[in-house]
């Protein structure tokens, strides 16, 4: 029994583990130059600030060392054939490979900011974005884990978090919301209160979601140790002559215009769905939704299959998800083609 | 600002902008003109035909009463006093006017104008029957047919299109100061009516980074200033202007933008809308008469910018004098002559004022 994995995340390389666990092989094929996915970039995740670092390394560790797990790193699937029950796949390194199912993980892209243009993002260097914020906290990061302002290398004290940048927002396209936005803004703005306390932490919001277990307590904790919510959403950010940025938003529980001065400005940037989704799409013959997302066979009872018997879905491919929930999509669709797999080997 | 004061990326605001181009033909141009502008800044309106010609474009226009030329109705439109077919009548009436001398592109100096004609075209291309509607009725009205214009363009569009032509061909002087040789600080001021109603398809840069203005001020030698209140209305909108009540909301509305912009110490602000134009440049006066603030920022249209840097009589030509805001000091920066007691001569050197 052999499995194609496209994705080496974290979904991915769970999902490869937990196949390898029923010793079914399987091939991880990442198109990057390093398994690992995006997570292995965040020092600390939520709710529980554990590293997101050393939670990949260890995935990691276990596909490389598992006799039952190939990676195959810089590559990606290029055209698929089906022959009766099984899949032929071409990879774009020239390797063509038989499977018997093809699981895609291939996760999500980070919403550009440059096309919400009244924030400024590229424009004004004191406006960032939540990824470059979450590399500014890093203590291995380029500014050692100090807020530093891009423009002038100055301490910033105070911070304005903007929430939902690309999402739920009918203008862009893009009217869902991402899920995990609210969750890893608040840790942002309890990393940076917890590392300087008198640093104001400002964070503009259309409702607060975050739903999963720890995520309620966590904007609690957020709010007792000092940090500012504003509902309303921001109309637009400028540069002030010593490179404060303003920031103007309605505040929609008192019902009136607000705007205040900020050191730096971070841009909590929603998901997309990967940058080849539609390519995949084309090679692979399954449907993506409105939202540009894959389509499974059925929401709710079959959320990993797709139209295609013996291809599967797994991870933010099918939506955004918290790592937590990627992790159980892994186990999750594993079951699923390990069913799939007794089945067709028995009918063999 | 550019980026080596680090607050403003010159290269990302250009990647901002290049999203939103439209097409702007070489030549053809109809000419309409605006209510307000020839009447309280003569020169600005005369410059557009004096510079078409400097390029020997092939443009037209019919300002005779017997053409059944008007204005847009823009102006009782957006005041209530002219239901959208009234103004969608008016509109084809132009465009027929237009088609009947050849041209396929209008050119208005009036921002209003310009949003007004998007919006017919708008109207058209999503209401279905609208077209088939308007068509009968400007049958019945006065006999005459019309098609949908191909480009619909305000004139600093064209101005944009030709700035450079302009700057290598034809201007003396360059938006630098003369003393220092640094480059002067420009505010640019697009109408919203040009910028904000349909920024995706005809506004140059879109509306977050409206290029229009600010390219020809780079272009002929300036440099652009960013500003917290750069999009804000000038407070001009024909409900405030036009009814008593509500004019302090206009004085407001430039007095919030003057606060904003003057720590960035502007040389100018450029504009492209008669109305903003006037509203920015006159309501300094009050500003001053009632707070004893003195911004003074010379307002000047981008005509009378590129008839100043082509070295045309600031007066006679592109008559600076019917502004409130002195423009000498900026002609002074630039190195511009000028004659003050020329400022008021009519024909035969006459003497008006």
């Amino acid at each position: 029994m052999r499995v194609l994995v496209l994705g080496g995340g974290i979904t991915g390389l769970k999902t490869a583990f937990t196949l390898s666990e029923f010793d079914i092989e399987t091939i991880i094929v990442e198109k990057s130059s390093e398994i690992g996915g995006k997570v292995k970039r965040y020092d600390k995740i939520f709710p529980d600030f554990r590293s997101g670092k050393n939670l990949v390394k260890n995935l990691i560790a276990s596909a490389r060392n598992s006799p039952n797990i190939t990676v195959l790193e810089n590559s990606t699937v290029t055209n698929v054939a089906k022959n009766n029950r099984s899949y032929t796949a071409s990879l774009s390194d020239g390797k063509i490979i038989e499977v018997d199912a093809i699981i895609l993980t291939c996760g999500f892209e980070v919403f550009d900011a440059t096309r919400q243009p009244e924030y400024g993002y590229s424009v004004y260097p004191n406006v960032i974005t939540s990824m470059e914020l979450e590399s500014f906290l890093n203590p291995e990061g380029p500014t050692k884990g100090k807020l530093l302002r891009p423009s002038d290398g100055k301490v910033a004290k105070r911070i304005a978090i903007i929430f939902c940048v690309g999402s739920r927002n009918m203008k862009i396209g893009n009217p869902y919301c991402s899920r995990i936005c609210c969750s890893y803004s608040t840790k942002q703005a309890i990393e940076i209160k917890e590392n300087d306390e008198e640093a104001m932490v400002t964070c503009f919001y259309m409702d607060i979601r975050t739903y999963g277990r720890g995520f309620e307590e966590m904007y609690q904790y957020a709010q007792e140790i000092g940090v500012k919510y504003i509902r309303g959403r921001v109309s637009e950010c400028s540069v002030l002559p010593d490179g404060n940025i303003q920031v103007r938003a309605e505040n929609t529980l008192l019902g009136k215009p607000v705007q205040g001065v900020f050191d730096l400005v971070s841009l909590s940037v929603g998901m997309m769905p990967c940058v080849d989704a539609e390519e995949l799409a084309g090679i692979f013959g399954i449907e993506r939704g409105k939202d540009g997302f894959f389509l499974s066979k059925d929401d709710d009872l079959f959320p990993h299959d797709t139209s295609k018997e013996g291809v599967f879905l797994a991870g933010s491919i099918t939506g955004l998800k918290p790592i937590r929930d990627c992790f159980l999509d892994a186990m999750s669709v594993s079951g699923r083609v390990v069913s799939y797999l007794t089945d067709l080997y028995k009918n063999r | 600002m550019k980026e080596n004061n680090s607050l403003f990326s010159e290269t990302g605001r250009e990647s901002l902008w290049k999203r939103y181009i439209k097409d702007i033909p070489d030549d053809g141009y109809f000419l309409t003109l605006s209510c307000i502008l020839g009447a309280l800044y003569p020169g600005s309106e005369a410059m557009i035909p004096k510079v078409y010609d400097l390029f020997g474009l092939n443009w037209g226009t019919n300002p005779r009463p017997e053409s059944g030329w008007s204005c847009c109705s823009g102006i009782a439109y957006h005041g209530d006093i002219m239901p959208i077919e009234g103004t969608l009548l008016t509109v084809a009436r132009l465009w027929s006017i237009a088609q009947e001398i050849g041209v396929d592109t209008i050119t208005m100096s009036c921002v209003t104008s310009f949003g007004i004609h998007c919006e017919c075209r708008d109207l058209y291309e999503n209401e279905p029957g609208l077209k088939e509607k308007i068509d009968r009725l400007l049958k019945q009205s006065c006999g005459r047919e019309f098609e949908i214009p191909k480009y619909i363009l305000h004139t600093s569009d064209v101005f944009y299109h030709y700035r450079n032509q302009l700057r290598d061909n034809f201007m003396k002087f360059q938006l630098i100061d003369k003393k220092t040789g640094t480059p002067l600080n420009v505010v640019d001021h697009v109408g919203c009516h040009y910028s904000k109603l349909f920024p995706e398809e005809h506004s140059l840069g879109g509306s977050e980074y409206c290029e229009v203005l600010s390219g020809m001020a780079t272009a002929w030698g300036g440099k652009e200033i960013d500003y917290p209140e750069r999009r804000h209305c000038c407070g001009m909108g024909f409900r405030q202007c036009m009814i008593s009540p509500n004019r302090a909301g206009t004085m407001a509305s430039v007095h919030k933008k003057m606060k904003s912009m003057s720590p960035f110490q502007p040389d100018l602000i450029i504009t492209n809308c008669p109305g903003c134009q006037v509203f920015l440049d006159k309501e300094q006066w009050a500003i001053y008469e009632i707070t004893g603030k003195k911004y003074f920022i010379p307002v000047l249209t981008y005509q009378e910018v590129a008839g100043i840097l082509m070295g045309w009589d600031p007066y006679g030509v592109v008559g600076i004098q019917f502004h409130t805001v002195p423009v000498e000091p900026l002609l002074d920066k630039i190195g511009t002559p000028y004659n003050p007691s020329e400022a008021w001569l009519g024909i035969n050197k006459r003497q008006v004022y």
